[in-house]
């Protein structure tokens, strides 16, 4: 009982620190607005004109579809490559030798810019699904092994020292010492990964399929229809700003509340 | 046949400069031995070779005791965790009790709502309370003590060694500590070992016969002055203080 209401206060603390966030949305939205005066319809629709473009568009069911389908195809792209970076970043960053070993093959490929990873992925896989979760894998998988990797290195050797007193397994000191460790390094590069898996699908989609978010920009585009595409743009900063705020940020609160605030 | 015996021939964090070298001595049942010497000296490195921390480059420890702990210089509590898992993360290798776990967290002078709390809530005399209950938990028969109080203010320091020596005595522990602290070596030890020179050996060693009890603040002060006499003790805390 004590737990749920503690719970429940800090739901409302957190909805209520939300007051500073909604302020500069709307100073956001405001200078939209005044550059939409200046500039014009054409070039850049006002918010309300971008809005009512975004309820056109979702009156049509289509619409809800292709918001699915990438939601889909960013959400499996992702989650594999969170499962499995974060894993074998972890693995490797046990080993001093591993780390310098698989450094320059990081950098190799992060170094490759994802459009030549959609440009590939369109040649190799016939799949539209297959080719946007691809580009998103191999793009971000990267990134969060890299973190992983880097947060296993810079543990502290006097808390394994004191583990080791104790005789503790290394699979204990997994759990208890190196992954709350870890996680410090792990949960930026997810945030940040996460919001880029959204961007390369957008991507591979006007590229190179038929459906989604991104087909229906091509669609917009080849119709010169600024507003759809402002409409657009909101509904994936909404499903951005949904999972990282609903979804990301009171994980990460509940995981590190030992911090001092 | 004593339980611990320390033989290092060398040690070196780099091997081809050692920092310690040719150093025997031996901890039985109950016994107390305190490391002296300036700070730099290598008390630590020797304490972490005697428990197996670190290994010699030449020679060996031997260790027959069933049970160690070790109190760190720094508390070394994990600041996610709260004090009650702090003090049982000692029991995970073995069983964990939580029971017993408060029993000795109120020995050591914590209250349950202490036992909530997270590390970084807790004062630094607290902490090392935590850290304490952790080490005793575990009902060890030998300890190692790398200075754990040194931080603290000395009326502090005082109510600490009281609560370790109370433990000490209860369960007859063997002691092996670490100390550039004269009048804490006189107090607490059976045998002080004087560290000294670079690299590092034993420059003296001196028993102290009269039971700890009777080891009053005359006592001691006037054993300090005879051991501030000694050559061997005036030039191992000079070598790095020049």
């Amino acid at each position: 009982m004590q737990n749920l209401k503690q719970i429940l206060a800090n739901i409302l603390h957190y909805l209520w620190s939300g007051w500073g966030g909604v302020a500069s949305l709307f100073l956001l939205l405001a200078s939209w607005e005044y550059g939409h005066l200046k500039m014009g319809s054409l070039i850049l629709p006002s918010p309300k004109e971008s809005l009512l473009a975004l309820h056109i568009a979702l009156v049509n069911e289509q619409a809800f579809i292709d918001i699915l389908i990438t939601c889909k195809r960013a959400f499996f792209g992702f989650g594999a490559a969170a499962i499995l970076a974060s894993a074998s970043g972890i693995l490797a960053g046990i080993s001093m030798t591993t780390s310098m070993a698989l450094r320059p093959i990081i950098t190799f490929t992060m170094g490759v810019p994802p459009i030549a990873w959609i440009i590939l992925a369109l040649m190799w896989f016939a799949n539209d699904d297959m080719t946007a979760g691809f580009t998103v894998f191999v793009v971000i998988f990267p990134i969060i092994f890299a973190s992983a990797m880097q947060g296993m290195r810079m543990r502290r050797a006097t808390l394994n020292e004191m583990a080791n007193i104790y005789q503790l397994s290394l699979w204990q000191k997994l759990i208890h010492l190196d992954l709350p460790q870890v996680i410090s390094y792990l949960f930026p590069a997810w945030i940040v990964a996460m919001g880029m898996s959204w961007k390369i699908v957008v991507m591979a989609e006007l590229l190179g399929t038929n459906n989604g978010i991104g087909a229906a920009m091509a669609t917009a585009r080849v119709n010169i229809d600024t507003a759809a595409t402002m409409a657009w743009i909101l509904v994936i900063i909404a499903m951005l700003l949904l999972i990282e705020y609903l979804f990301l940020e009171p994980i990460k609160r509940h995981i590190e509340r030992w911090k001092p605030r | 046949m004593s339980l611990l015996s320390v033989n290092i021939k060398e040690y070196g964090y780099m091997p081809i400069y050692p920092n310690i070298r040719n150093i025997r001595f031996e901890v039985n049942i109950g016994q107390i031995i305190a490391i002296i010497g300036a700070s730099g000296s290598g008390k630590t490195t020797l304490l972490k070779l005697a428990a197996g921390l670190i290994y010699p480059h030449d020679g060996d420890v031997i260790n027959h005791f069933n049970k160690q702990a070790y109190l760190f210089q720094e508390t070394r509590l994990l600041p996610w965790k709260n004090c009650l898992d702090n003090i049982t993360l000692s029991q995970l290798a073995s069983k964990v009790d939580k029971k017993k776990a408060r029993q000795y967290a109120l020995l050591m002078g914590l209250n349950d709502e202490d036992l909530k709390k997270y590390p970084t809530e807790l004062s630094g005399g607290m902490r090392q309370r935590v850290a304490l209950a952790r080490a005793f938990i575990t009902e060890p028969d030998l300890l190692f003590l790398d200075e754990p109080f040194g931080a603290l203010d000395f009326m502090l320091r005082e109510e600490m060694q009281q609560l370790l020596l109370g433990q000490i005595e209860l369960q007859k522990r063997a002691v092996l500590m670490v100390t550039h602290d004269l009048d804490e070596a006189i107090k607490l030890a059976d045998m002080i070992i004087v560290l000294g020179g670079e690299p590092a050996e034993i420059t003296k060693s001196i028993s102290i016969s009269k039971s700890r009890e009777t080891r009053d603040a005359e006592y001691i002060f006037v054993e300090k002055q005879r051991l501030m006499q000694m050559p061997e003790i005036i030039t191992s805390f000079k070598v790095r203080n020049q």
